[in-house]
């Protein structure tokens, strides 16, 4: 991977394809958790990608290139959800959960654990997603995460904790209404 | 208990916390259910899946990602370029200071180092005439130039049955002026480039002959204009003539030196090189082997209080000198040896 940084440094077009490549997938997946949709993730992922492009002569191979990208795609996730300003109540999210379970197809799409997950995930407003996703994805350690986020450790804990809550909370429901037997 | 199990997820719970926890999830069913739920929705969380993703964002971009790629890429070679042009500019002006330094610098140091350790004593050359004293030569030049050419012919002008050349100063001390007074040697050469073309403050007179005058503010000095290598030039080794005469030239570097750069002075008993019974006197000097170039032959200065100071060739080896002093004119005519090129004294009378 550091050889093909080097290379793509140097000017290698063919070395730079190879390595976006490889990163690729991954910043699309963080950035799909992060935003909660498929749509603004590709954006954001592209964004991404051009700011890795741009920046690449700034990379020092002080930590490795991928956690480079990744803290340029978060930064990103970041700017764009506070551009949005997209915080959602926990009752709406609830609602919007509950709302899904109406359709026959919404209750077969949501028959499998993981996909009910990403859709609660996805449901969960910034706030909360936000330092829940950076917590499990990057490991980041409550320190790095009110760093990252510029917030008190004390409410980026209270947020990760509400998260959990609130997934267990909206799984629990749906599993309610599914077949009435014990989450998960 | 909730947040207990919480913090047994992140592992920050600590050992009495854990205990009560335990304790608690022993008699309490719902809290051992939320614990088992928060395990399992723990472990899912660290394993999330990735989305299906239909078309790449990386191919949809490549091209403009290309554009900009390009452009950079062109940029940094060009700032590099830039910068390699930059250090070898900062080369080059230091390579040409450090030219300039020794030319001019390299010139100083030569003159410093190879000036004469030892200097005559106060040569005189006694006027018969009773009004000589308004002909005396005084150490102090009005330029670099005359200054110089005043020292070396203090040291070396040839002996007069009529002049008489007095020096108001030691020479030894004229020479450590030399030596410390570097922006005047280095004004030499500048003064000595538009010698005898044109100098401020300086009327230059010249005849169909080999001779021009120069008429300074306060002296009068007399140029044969050599231009090609002659044996008046050639000091190599010191010339002497039947009369004791020898010939030398100053070049403060012959490698750099160019004809406007250099003068001659004749020099006055100079000991001979091939004899070895005299030691040699100031050929610590860089000598030009050939010389080309005006050459100072003889300089008088008018008095202090002198005015109207004018010059006049009667022939082209023979020139007036008149100046006014104390309500008086002064004539002087001075005939010029065109062998020797020695200057003397014919006439001097007062109106």
């Amino acid at each position: 991977m550091e050889s093909l940084v080097r290379s793509a440094q140097d000017g290698d077009e063919a070395a730079l394809y190879t390595l976006l490549k490889r990163i690729e997938k991954k910043l699309y997946t963080k950035a799909f958790y992060m935003l909660g949709n498929a749509e603004d993730a590709f954006d954001i992922t592209q964004e991404a990608l051009l700011k890795i492009v741009r920046h690449l002569s700034l990379y020092r191979h002080e930590s490795s290139f991928e956690h480079w990208a990744y803290r340029i795609l978060i930064n990103t996730a970041i700017d764009h959800l506070r551009q949005k300003r997209t915080d959602v109540e926990l009752s709406t999210v609830e609602h919007r959960l509950t709302s899904a379970h109406d359709s026959v197809e919404s209750q077969v799409l949501f028959r499998e654990t993981v996909q009910e997950l990403v859709e609660a995930i996805s449901a969960l407003p910034d706030l909360y997603r936000i330092p829940l996703l950076l917590r499990y994805q990057e490991a980041l350690s409550y320190e790095e995460i009110a760093a990252t986020l510029d917030l008190p450790m004390n409410t980026v804990k209270s947020h990760v904790f509400r998260a959990r809550t609130m997934l267990k909370k909206m799984l629990g429901r749906q599993d309610e209404r599914g077949d009435g037997g014990e989450m998960f | 208990m909730q947040l207990l199990i919480q913090k047994k997820l992140d592992g920050t719970i600590d050992a009495l916390e854990q205990t009560i926890l335990e304790a608690h999830l022993l008699t309490c069913e719902q809290c051992r259910l939320d614990d088992r739920e928060y395990e399992k929705l723990h472990s899912m969380l660290k394993n999330l899946p990735e989305p299906q993703l239909d078309k790449t964002p990386l191919d949809a971009l490549w091209p403009e990602i290309q554009i900009i790629y390009r452009k950079q890429m062109n940029r940094a070679r060009k700032v590099a370029k830039r910068r390699m042009w930059l250090r070898r500019g900062v080369l080059a002006a230091l390579s040409a200071v450090a030219i300039v330094s020794l030319v001019f610098g390299g010139e100083r140091w030569l003159a410093f180092f190879h000036a004469p350790p030892s200097v005559p004593p106060e040569v005189s050359l006694q006027d018969t005439d009773e009004n000589a004293s308004h002909s005396k030569v005084t150490a102090s030049g009005e330029t670099a130039y005359s200054t110089f050419a005043q020292e070396d012919l203090r040291q070396h002008s040839p002996t007069s049955d009529s002049d008489t050349l007095k020096h108001s100063a030691p020479l030894d001390s004229v020479e450590n002026k030399r030596a410390s007074d570097l922006s005047a040697s280095v004004s030499i050469h500048s003064d000595a480039s538009t010698v005898p073309s044109n100098t401020k403050g300086t009327s230059l007179f010249q005849t169909d002959g080999p001779y021009t005058l120069a008429l300074n503010k306060d002296s009068v000095q007399l140029f044969l204009m050599t231009d090609e290598p002659s044996s008046v030039a050639d000091t190599s080794t010191p010339a002497k003539d039947d009369r004791g005469f020898s010939i030398t030239s100053h070049d403060a570097d012959p490698a750099t030196s160019t004809s406007m750069s250099s003068f001659n002075v004749l020099s006055v008993n100079e000991p001979s090189a091939n004899d070895p019974s005299i030691p040699p006197q100031q050929d610590t000097a860089p000598r030009s082997p050939a010389y080309v170039g005006p050459t100072l032959l003889w300089e008088e200065r008018f008095p202090e209080t002198s005015t109207d100071h004018q010059l006049t060739w009667l022939d082209d080896q023979t020139f007036q000198v008149s100046y006014r002093l104390d309500g008086s004119t002064w004539i002087q005519i001075f005939t010029i040896d065109p062998v020797q090129h020695k200057v003397q004294k014919k006439v001097e009378k007062r109106q």
